[in-house]
C-alpha cells in the first residue's frame, strides 16, 4: 500500500508534507511539551549566523488583520551554540523528521562562511539541508535586502553553493516586483528547490502615540492575511520552473490552506505564525490532509501541482482591479 | 507538561469589579497544576475563522489570577482589542489556553509577605495569597494596591478582601485611600527589608519601586513583568526584558519570567 502521506521535495524524502517554519520552531526542541517532533515531515531552524545576535529593541510585535508584523531581526544563538548545545538533542528526538538548518550573514562572503561551517560541522549537527534566508540587509552595503538585490541574491546563493554539497533551498522574499527571476536565478546557482514566501513588509503606526509601534518602524508581515500572497507566487513559480521543488509558505493556519498550497505546486508545505497561536496548528493541518487525503483516496503526490492541470488554460496577464 | 498543555474550555462567567476591569472565568480543568505566577495564553479557538468574528488573531497573556471553587480565575482589564473581546463574550464561549506558562513565584518562608500592586498588577496577588496562607497559615499578608483613580479600583469581594491581613489603598488623584502612588507609601510603616516583597504594574512604577527596593536594602524581591507576546513558549523571540549583565543583551520574559529578580533588569 502507498503511503499517502509521504513525499519529496527534491531530494528529501519525507514521511508528510508537514515542516515547521523558521523562526517559528526554535531550533526544533520547544514543541517537545506539545507533540513529538517526530510527527513532522520536517522543520527549520531559526535562522543561525556565524555569531550569536541579540535582534532588535522591543516592542518586536504588533497584532494586524489576520496576522502579524515582526521585527525580531533574527536573533540567535550563534552557529557554535547551536552544534554544541542544541543540535544533539534534537537530533535524539526528531525520527524521521528532516532537519533543515537555516543560514544567514551580513554580507553575501558571510553566506559562503557559515555554509562552509555547515559544511564541516555536517557530520556533528546531523542536518538534511540548508535553507538560506537571503532576506537580510547587507550591512557592508548600507543595508540593501539581499534577497531583494539580484546581484547581491546571486552572489550570496552561488557563495553558499561553493561551500557544501548538502540539498540547498533558497528562500525567497515576496518583496520584489516579480519573484520568478529570483526562483530562476536560484536554480541556475544550482539550488535544488525554493522556499516560498518570506514575510512581507508592513508597519503599523499607534495613532496615539503618533508613531511606529515597531522599534525599528516596519517589519514583516505573516498569518492567514499573506496566504493569497504566497499561493500567487508558488503557482506562478511551479508554472514558470515546472521542474524546481518548492516549500509552499505563508498563512497556513488550516489542512484546507495547505492544500492550496500544493494544489499550487508546492512538493511540501511550512507552517509559520500559526503556530505561536495554537501550538498543534501542524499537528492539526498534518491530520486535516490526512482525512481529507483518505476520503478521496488520494495521495499528496498526486494533488501536487493540481491546478496547473485544470484543462488547457492559457497563462493570461494577471488584472488587479 | 504534557498535550494537556493546549485546552479549549468554555467561558463560564465575566463579571465586572471596576471600571474596565472584570473576572474571566472558566471550569477548572481536572488535573490542571499551576503557580501563583504562572501565565495562560488566551485565544479564540479557531483564529481567523469565520465562527470567531472580532476575534484578535494572537493569544493574550493572562497571569492566573486565582484557583478557587472549582473554578479558574483571571482578573483583566479592557485596555485594546483582545480585553475588549474577552469581555464581550456569552458565557459558553469556547476559548484556546495555553498554558500554564513561565517562571512562576517562589515561596519563601517569611514572616510577612508584602505585595506591591500597580492598577492590573493586582492580577497575580489572589493566588499567590491563597497560596501562601495554606503553607505558611502564621505568615502576614499585605497587599498596597495603587489606581489613578477611586472608580478603577477593584471591588474585593470578602473572601477575597479576607486572603490578607492588611489592605492598604492609594490613588494617583487621593479620591481613595492615601494620596499618591504605591512606592510613595513605602515611606510609612512599611519600610522593612525583612519582608517578602513582590510586585507588579506598569514600567515606570516597577523601576521606581526597584530603585527604591534596592537603596533599602531588599534581597530577593519578585517582580512580574509584562511585554508583548506572540507565543509565550519561547519560540518568537517576541517578550525580551534587557538585562543588567549583558551579554545576552536580553532575556525571554516568557521562559525566564514573568517572574524576575528586579536587580536583574537594566530598567
Ligand atoms: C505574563 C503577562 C501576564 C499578564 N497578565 C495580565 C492579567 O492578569 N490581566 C490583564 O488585564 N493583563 C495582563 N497582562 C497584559 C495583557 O496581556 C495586555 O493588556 C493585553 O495583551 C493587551 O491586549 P489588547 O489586544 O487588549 O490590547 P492592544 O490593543 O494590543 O493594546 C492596548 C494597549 O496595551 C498595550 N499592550 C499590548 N500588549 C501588552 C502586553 N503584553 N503587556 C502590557 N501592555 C500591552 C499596548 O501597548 C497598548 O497600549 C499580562 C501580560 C503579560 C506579559
Ligand atoms: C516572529 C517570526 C520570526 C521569523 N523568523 C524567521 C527567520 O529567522 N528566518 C526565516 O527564514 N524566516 C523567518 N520568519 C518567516 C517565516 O518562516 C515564514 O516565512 C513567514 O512568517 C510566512 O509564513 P507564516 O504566515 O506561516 O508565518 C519569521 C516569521 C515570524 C512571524
Ligand atoms: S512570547 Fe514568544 S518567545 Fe516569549
Amino acid at each position: 500500500m502507498v503511503d499517502r502521506l509521504a513525499t519529496k521535495c527534491g531530494p528529501l524524502e519525507l514521511a508528510n508534507p508537514v515542516l515547521a517554519a523558521s523562526g517559528t520552531f526554535g531550533y526544533g526542541d520547544s514543541f517537545e511539551r506539545f507533540w513529538p517532533l517526530e510527527t513532522l515531515g520536517g522543520f527549520v531552524t531559526k535562522t543561525l549566523f556565524l555569531a550569536p545576535r541579540d535582534g532588535n529593541p522591543a516592542p518586536r510585535i504588533a497584532e494586524t488583520s489576520a496576522g502579524m508584523l515582526n521585527s525580531i531581526g533574527l536573533a540567535n544563538v550563534g552557529w557554535e551554540a547551536f552544534v554544541r548545545e542544541k543540535a544533539p538533542r534534537v537530533n535524539a528526538l526528531r525520527g524521521s523528521a528532516r532537519m533543515l538548518v537555516n543560514i544567514a550573514g551580513n554580507s553575501p562572503e558571510e553566506f559562503g562562511e557559515i555554509a562552509a561551517r555547515v559544511e564541516a560541522d555536517r557530520e556533528a549537527v546531523g542536518c538534511d539541508a540548508i535553507e538560506v534566508n537571503v532576506s537580510c540587509p547587507n550591512v557592508k552595503e548600507g543595508g540593501t535586502n539581499i534577497g531583494c538585490h539580484p546581484g547581491q541574491f546571486r552572489d550570496a546563493v552561488a557563495r553558499v553553493r561553493a561551500a557544501t554539497t548538502l540539498p540547498m533551498f533558497v528562500k525567497l522574499s515576496p518583496n520584489v516586483a516579480d519573484v520568478v527571476p529570483f526562483a530562476r536565478a536560484a536554480a541556475e546557482e544550482g539550488a535544488e528547490g525554493v522556499s516560498l514566501i518570506n514575510t512581507l513588509y508592513g508597519m503599523q503606526i499607534d495613532t496615539e502615540l503618533r508613531r511606529p509601534v515597531l522599534g525599528t518602524g516596519s517589519g514583516g508581515l505573516s498569518g492567514p492575511a499573506i496566504l493569497p500572497v504566497g499561493v500567487h507566487w508558488v503557482y506562478k513559480v511551479r508554472a514558470a520552473l515546472p521542474e524546481l521543488p518548492i516549500f509552499g509558505i505563508g498563512g497556513i493556519s488550516t489542512w484546507q490552506a495547505a492544500l492550496q498550497y500544493l494544489m499550487a505546486g508546492a512538493d511540501a508545505v511550512q507552517v509559520g505564525t500559526a503556530s505561536f497561536v495554537d501550538p498543534n496548528a501542524c499537528r492539526e493541518v498534518l491530520a486535516g490532509l490526512d482525512r481529507w487525503c483518505a476520503m478521496r483516496n488520494t495521495s499528496i503526490g498526486e494533488i501536487v501541482g493540481a491546478a496547473h492541470r485544470v484543462g488547457e488554460r492559457a497563462e493570461e496577464p494577471v488584472w488587479t482591479g | 507538561m504534557s498535550q494537556d498543555a493546549v485546552r479549549t474550555l468554555p467561558l463560564v462567567e465575566v463579571e465586572d469589579v471596576a471600571a474596565g476591569t472584570y473576572w474571566l472565568r472558566f471550569a477548572l480543568p481536572a488535573g490542571l497544576d499551576c503557580e501563583p505566577g504562572h501565565f495562560f495564553m488566551l485565544s479564540a479557538p479557531s483564529a481567523g475563522g469565520a465562527a470567531t468574528m472580532g476575534a484578535p488573531f494572537l493569544g493574550r497573556p493572562l497571569s492566573i489570577g486565582d484557583v478557587a471553587g472549582g473554578r479558574l480565575h483571571f482578573l483583566v482589564r479592557a485596555l485594546g482589542r483582545a480585553t475588549a473581546w474577552f469581555r464581550s463574550l456569552p458565557s459558553g464561549t469556547p476559548l484556546r489556553l495555553v498554558g500554564p506558562l513561565g517562571r512562576p513565584f517562589a515561596l519563601p518562608e517569611r514572616p510577612v509577605h508584602r505585595m506591591v500592586a500597580g492598577g492590573i498588577g493586582l492580577a497575580p496577588f489572589f493566588y499567590l495569597a491563597r497560596r501562601l496562607r495554606h503553607r505558611q497559615p502564621a505568615a502576614r499578608i499585605e497587599l498596597l494596591y495603587g489606581e489613578r483613580t477611586a472608580d478603577a479600583h477593584a471591588r474585593l469581594a470578602g473572601p477575597e478582601r479576607d486572603l490578607f491581613d492588611l489592605v492598604e489603598r492609594c490613588t494617583d488623584d487621593g479620591s481613595l485611600g492615601q494620596p499618591g502612588t504605591v512606592v510613595g507609601m513605602l515611606d510609612g510603616p512599611f519600610e522593612d527589608a525583612g519582608a517578602a516583597w513582590y510586585a507588579c504594574g506598569p514600567q515606570p512604577m516597577l523601576r521606581a519601586l526597584a530603585a527604591r527596593l534596592e537603596s533599602m536594602g531588599v534581597e530577593g524581591a519578585q517582580f512580574s513583568l509584562e511585554e508583548r507576546m506572540a507565543c509565550g513558549f519561547g519560540v518568537c523571540q517576541a517578550c525580551i526584558v534587557p538585562r543588567r549583565d549583558p551579554p545576552p543583551a536580553y532575556r525571554l520574559l516568557c521562559m525566564e519570567g514573568p517572574v524576575v529578580d528586579p536587580r536583574e533588569v537594566a530598567w
